[in-house]
């Protein structure tokens, strides 16, 4: 099994920054900065939480979840998703597993690690964009990029086999 | 002008009579470059006085609302985050510390600028010296987006 897990808060901070660097030099048709409106504050805490949560987070399980199937057969059962919990040491971790094939190169998971990251940021930065009336077609295209490496490095696994059938 | 930087906070402060004083000293060199018909330089039509402390004052506490909604999101979870009496204005804003250590001060010279400049620019189209007002609103204006460009870095987390 394969435990990727992520710190809220650090995921938050590194949308802010991501956002903020993004919008620093943008402007409406006045020519007034826009940076106090589109950046991310305090303010805006919870809901950069639950666009992550409720949005990105969610896009990133439907592609892991074709790889949970037995987690729940495990003699400790365990969700392949789970949103706010202490994982090992770290407190409020977003937390996905999937189920590792004795095959898998090892050096795989670190590329994924990434780009699960980045995707989280990318899409949660591409949504609070849009919901601001800013465009955030850029991180979207960032987010496609970073959900088709992670979708080829998972496909990248020699021996991969489903503990399922399609039929 | 002042600026106190703690863990917390950061906060700018300016107060009426420094201001006044600075105004006062601005439009009386502006005034002196304006002659009437006979050459006469026109000082007390053009320069601020005592007698119009009242008008400055408004005007500075317009050019503070102004200029400190522009910190919106740096106030939040600060009580009185911005002051604006008879005797002063002042702003405090979230000190994330991941700045650096000379922005604060950048800050506070600018908003000094800021301030000034747009009680100038008022001012003088009060006078109808739209040729005036239009510099020094441009001054300001300038002054705000170099304002909002230093404000950058307090935006990201440490």
């Amino acid at each position: 099994m394969i435990v990727f897990y992520y710190s809220i808060p650090d995921l938050v901070k590194r949308i802010t920054e991501e956002g903020i660097r993004f919008i620093r030099r943008a402007k409406d048709q006045d020519g007034n900065s826009l940076l106090n409106i589109l950046s991310v504050g305090d303010e805006d805490d919870s809901y950069v939480k639950k666009l992550l949560k409720e949005v990105s987070a969610q896009d990133i399980f439907s592609i892991l979840e074709p790889y949970t199937s037995g987690l729940a057969d495990l003699d400790t059962p365990l969700e392949g998703y789970e949103w706010d919990v202490t994982y090992d040491t770290t407190a409020n971790c977003v937390v996905f597993r999937m189920i590792e094939t004795e095959t898998m190169p090892a050096a795989i998971v670190t590329p994924m690690e990434s780009a699960i990251e980045n995707a989280l940021v990318n899409k949660t930065v591409s949504q609070f964009f849009v919901r601001n009336g800013w465009d955030g077609s850029l991180h979207n295209q960032l987010f496609e990029i970073n959900k088709e490496n992670l979708i080829g490095y998972i496909n990248r696994r020699s021996g991969l086999k489903r503990t399922y059938k399609f039929y | 002008m002042s600026v106190t930087v703690i863990t917390a906070t950061i906060s700018f402060s300016y107060t009426f009579a420094a201001i006044f004083d600075k105004v006062e000293q601005l439009t009386t060199r502006v005034a002196q470059s304006i002659g009437d018909k006979e050459g006469n330089a026109m000082i007390d039509m053009y320069a601020v006085s005592d007698d119009e402390k009242d008008t400055v004052l408004f005007l500075l506490q317009d050019a503070a609302r102004n200029l400190f909604k522009g910190f919106g999101k740096l106030t939040f979870g600060i009580t009185d985050a911005i002051t604006i009496s008879d005797t002063l204005v002042s702003l405090k804003i979230k000190n994330n510390g991941s700045q650096n250590t000379n922005t604060p001060n950048e800050i506070d010279g600018l908003i000094e600028l800021a301030l000034i400049n747009y009680i100038l620019a008022a001012w003088f189209a009060k006078k109808i010296l739209g040729e005036q007002s239009n510099y020094y609103y441009m001054e300001y204006i300038k002054n705000v987006k170099d304002i909002t460009d230093k404000t950058f870095r307090l935006r990201i987390p440490a």
